[in-house]
């Protein structure tokens, strides 16, 4: 079923290698300095062109996660696409993430500017405070609850949402997922995007994204966005093509042209999709 | 408590919040974040919390006790590995041991660039090891927190 799918979106089901990567976590260390000091343990770092402080993980004889360096908060490991939306946002003073476990765009985020995290579930809101604690962050404020019930407005939200993943997540991946499935994350996207949407202040930006290839919870969800509510989109100047316009043989909103979708055979990452949003 | 703690190691003091069990630096700059009539889980820096009346201090509240105190030890690579994998510093591996040098009292540990690997209770040099009743808190914790 995907793989005719994505063929008529003009994508593939094609499994890349992908290469590791981390993040550079800027409060600690400058990105020449961390690159240095494990190179001097014999791993090969090379910087990923479309990201600032990113690096792809050429070669370890060790596994990364388990080196004095990573323990003392210095980075953080996180596929490449999933630098990208942060910096796209790039927000000012303050920030909110209404998805934010286990942490990597948050912790990211908070480079950047004060953020208010929230996370629904108390296990997945453990991991986020521990990467925080690890990496040193004293920026970030953070809610166990829904983010359907935030009241608070804001200029810069990030609207990672809740999503199907992609094949390149996950073994098995286009066995475990259906139609039904997909669809009914995509009633609920609709449902977060609307609210992020009604919490962004007048001259704010919204970044909606999420790791998954299906236009239901991307291109479609974004054109419900741009159907219901004053807002529209603004281009995106990263790798990946632009967004669908034409899904499933009919004709959409030509303005989602401006989302990003990453296809991992042509970006070699893990599939992924942005859209950043403005009121107008 | 927190205090109780620091002044173990500096008579320098830290701003801080307490919310519920959980202390934080106080940072004013935050207080816009905050959602009325809803207790957070993180508001900041996290300097440690109380649990079954015990403090228990963060890595935050150690690198910031860091710049303020010279009870330290500082060890070369071989002890930094040592020390975050659960092992005894050994004697060898140790450049210096700078404050009191009286059995009982904390000591930081800190790698040679100056980064703090935790902390433990100094118990005096032997001719084979320099215990350091290692594990009150290292790092590598991190390890076993990503595993659950």
């Amino acid at each position: 079923m995907f793989k005719k799918k994505y063929e008529k979106m003009g994508g593939s089901l094609t499994n890349v290698h992908l290469k590791r990567c981390i993040r550079v976590n800027t409060h600690k260390i400058k990105p020449s300095d961390l690159k240095k000091r494990l190179e001097q343990k014999g791993v090969k770092l090379t910087k990923i062109p479309f990201v600032n402080h990113g690096f792809y993980i050429e070669n370890s004889r060790f596994n990364l996660v388990s080196c004095p360096e990573y323990l003392l908060g210095l980075f953080y490991i996180q596929d490449a696409a999933s630098q990208i939306p942060a910096e796209i946002l790039h927000p000012k003073k303050t920030v909110l993430d209404g998805f934010a476990a286990p942490g990597g765009k948050t912790t990211q985020l908070a480079q950047y500017a004060d953020v208010l995290a929230l996370e629904n579930n108390p296990l997945r809101m453990k991991k986020l405070l521990h990467n925080v604690e690890r990496l040193g962050i004293g920026n970030i404020v953070a809610y166990t609850m829904d983010f359907m019930d935030l009241t608070t407005s804001f200029n810069y939200i990030l609207c990672d949402v809740p999503c199907s993943g992609n094949y390149m997540l996950e073994s098995g991946w286009t066995k475990k997922n259906t139609q039904e499935r997909i669809n009914e994350r995509s009633r609920l996207q609709k449902q977060y995007l609307s609210h992020a949407i009604s919490l962004l202040k007048d001259d704010g930006a919204l970044l909606y994204c999420t790791c998954s290839l299906e236009p239901e919870e991307d291109e479609l969800v974004i054109e419900h966005a741009l159907h219901h509510h004053s807002v529209c989109l603004e281009p995106i100047d990263t790798i990946g093509d632009e967004g669908l316009t034409t899904i499933f043989g009919q004709k959409h909103d030509p303005s989602l042209k401006h989302c990003r979708r990453l296809w991992p055979a042509k970006t070699h990452t893990i599939g992924f999709f942005m859209a950043r949003l403005r009121k107008c | 408590m927190l205090e109780e703690f620091i002044k173990q190691f500096t008579t320098k003091t830290i701003e801080y919040i307490q919310i519920d069990e959980k202390f934080y630096k106080k940072n004013n700059q935050l207080k816009s974040l905050k959602i009325p009539d809803r207790t957070p889980v993180l508001f900041g820096l996290f300097l440690g919390e109380i649990k079954k009346n015990t403090f228990y201090p963060s890595f935050n509240l150690l690198d910031l006790i860091a710049q303020d105190t010279d009870e330290i030890i500082i060890v070369n690579t071989w002890g930094e590995m040592d020390f975050l994998y659960g092992k005894y510093l050994r004697k060898r591996h140790i450049i210096s041991i700078k404050g009191s040098q009286d059995k009982g009292g904390l000591k930081l540990i800190k790698n040679q660039m100056g980064e703090t690997l935790g902390y433990g209770r100094f118990l005096g040099i032997s001719d084979i090891k320099v215990k350091v009743a290692n594990h009150i808190l290292d790092r590598g914790v991190f390890l076993k927190r990503d595993k659950n």
